[in-house]
């Protein structure tokens, strides 16, 4: 491989996209982009998430070229980017926010303006029109698709040349859950009969679980987690968050309020995160030796969303808005 | 190479769009019009066709009609529509992160409305031509046009204007380029319109581009400055424009 290479103390690591401290402000504003360090590994399907304006669009325009770059560094198949522009892109396929097509051509129009671009065999077009199920829409302007079919065509645009790397963002806004199936299996069949790289942001939790390998977690332009999606929860997986059914709620909070972040979900329950087993018998002993009597007790293992939530939650303790 | 590529990009582009059927039916317009006149006098049409000035005259009723407003409307709208396709497509960061230079895809789309000014030269001519023969194989009683068709004298006029459209396109494709709302270029090139057609028999008109396809027609008037040179100035201000356009369009700092 042509790619740069970093070394752990296990493993031989081939980055494909590498960012060292990048950052960038619109104007005299905050920074929307501070000191970012991103590490893509080659061959993984990587999940960029992040609350909105986290910053994670802007990154990735800055990845593409798209918004000059104002400090740090950016390499994509260890070549900094604004040194070989043209030779990397060449070998990125893109979708930045909205699919982009030109609404009066058809599905083999809209790929043949960008197959004399990159000037790959004819034969490509309806191959990767094949791929996304949309070769059946003849001379149908785009314009007239389906939100769903929209989106597969900014996909099949992006794979027209074969790219070693896909950049995407938000690929599944505004799909139907059938969609959302269909794209995810796509690119995981890509990623992994292909051998294509996926950088993909996306702000559907559940989603991403199923699909990304590696995960990059930003807020407030901050990286605040960087590794496998599997290392992620099972680090988290080790604490639980648990539901007391009680009585004398409020009481209950005098006594374990202080200590654990508990929060009263109505008149007979309490919630608390990040414990661990020994905690909830500390929590359940202080309840019992309280004099209130616990019904039932419930745990559950923390799924991406809680640990997203948990790990972009401020210092006060209020949850950034996480939505699209 | 890599240049041709982009144009042919393009060029597919343009295809069935607004634009494109704007460069056809804005050719054909006066055509058509100076046509149908004809047709509804029939009893000069014979004479006319019979004139040995037949297409001198034919030529001056047309560029008379579009040099004035037509031409130079239809550039401001053609230069809008042809950026517009990237703009109402959301499509400039498509196009911006394709392995293409800058350089080539400016050019690229500034060759695009280049040839479509040429087919739009080619077509009003064909309609010119038309509207000479098309009566001749309607009605049995008029001739064909017994002029030699003069190649040379409309090769001459068309080039004439030709550059004096060069400044207004490439002001209008600056215009465009850099501003998102197409009511804007558009608005711009209206006002410089009527302007021009006030400032046309103006001593100081020549420093208004938009003058030049009309002065043509007024090189005799004796408050025309004869010693203004205009293919100079037309040919100055298309290099000044195109380079501005050129420079503002490499230093953009966001693209999409």
């Amino acid at each position: 491989m042509r790619y740069i290479c970093g070394f752990t103390k296990r493993s031989f690591i081939v980055y494909i996209l590498e960012t060292k401290a990048l950052s960038h402000q619109f104007g005299a504003g905050e920074p929307v982009v501070r000191n970012l360090d991103l590490k893509i590994p080659q061959g993984s399907i990587y999940g960029f998430l992040g609350p909105n304006g986290a910053g994670k669009t802007t990154t990735l325009r800055l990845m593409l070229g798209l918004i000059k770059k104002q400090s740090g560094q950016i390499e994509i198949f260890a070549r900094p980017l604004e040194h070989h522009r043209e030779q990397t892109l060449r070998q990125i396929g893109s979708m930045i926010d909205s699919p982009s097509f030109y609404g009066h051509l058809s599905a083999y129009e809209n790929l043949l303006v960008f197959q004399k671009i990159f000037q790959c065999p004819k034969s490509r077009i309806s191959e990767v029109l094949h791929l996304v199920g949309l070769s059946r829409t003849g001379s149908k302007k785009a314009s007239r698709f389906s939100l769903g079919m929209k989106q597969r065509l900014g996909i099949a645009i992006a794979l027209l040349h074969n790219p070693s790397l896909l950049i995407l963002d938000e690929p599944t806004n505004g799909l139907d859950p059938n969609g959302m199936i269909e794209i995810r299996e796509m690119l995981i069949r890509l990623n992994r009969q292909q051998g294509i790289s996926i950088l993909i942001s996306s702000h559907l939790l559940g989603e991403m679980q199923k699909l990304v390998t590696h995960v990059g977690i930003i807020n407030a332009g901050k990286l605040v987690y960087e590794g496998t999606l599997d290392k992620l929860v099972s680090k988290s997986g080790q604490s639980f968050q648990a539901t007391w059914e009680i009585d004398h709620t409020a009481r209950a909070m005098e006594i374990v309020g202080h200590k654990y972040n508990a929060v009263k979900l109505d008149d007979q329950k309490i919630v608390i995160a990040d414990l661990t087993r020994d905690q909830i018998g500390a929590v359940n002993r202080e309840l019992i030796v309280a004099g209130i009597p616990v019904y039932e007790i419930t745990t559950s293992h923390k799924d991406l969303e809680s640990i997203f939530m948990n790990l972009i939650t401020n210092n006060n303790g209020t949850l950034q808005q996480f939505s699209k | 190479m890599v240049l041709f590529n982009s144009f042919q990009s393009e060029w597919i582009k343009k295809k069935n769009s607004s634009a494109s059927w704007l460069t056809i039916i804005g050719a054909f317009f006066i055509p058509l019009i100076i046509l149908t006149k004809r047709i509804l006098d029939p009893q000069t049409l014979a004479e006319q066709n019979a004139s040995a000035k037949i297409w001198h005259m034919l030529y001056n009723q047309c560029w008379q009609y579009m040099s004035v407003f037509v031409l130079p409307m239809g550039i401001i709208l053609t230069a809008s529509l042809i950026t517009q396709l990237e703009f109402r497509n959301n499509a400039w960061k498509q196009v911006h992160t394709t392995p293409q230079s800058f350089t080539v895809l400016f050019l690229a789309k500034f060759c695009i409305t280049l040839t479509m000014l040429v087919q739009f030269f080619l077509l009003f001519n064909l309609g010119i031509v038309l509207t000479g023969i098309l009566p001749a194989l309607i009605f049995p009683n008029v001739p064909f046009p017994k002029q030699d068709f003069p190649f040379q004298p409309f090769l001459a006029g068309n080039a004439k204007f030709f550059l004096y459209s060069l400044p207004i396109l490439s002001l209008q494709y600056l215009l465009s380029l850099h501003i998102r709302n197409f009511m804007v270029p558009i608005g711009v090139g209206f006002a410089m319109v009527i302007a021009s057609l006030i400032a046309v028999s103006w001593k100081y008109g020549y420093l208004l581009p938009y003058t030049y396809c009309s002065k043509q027609f007024l090189l005799n008037d004796n408050r025309i400055d004869p010693d203004v040179n205009i293919y100079a100035w037309s040919t100055g201000y298309f290099v000044l424009f195109t380079t501005l356009n050129f420079l503002l369009y490499i230093s953009r700092k966001s693209r999409g």
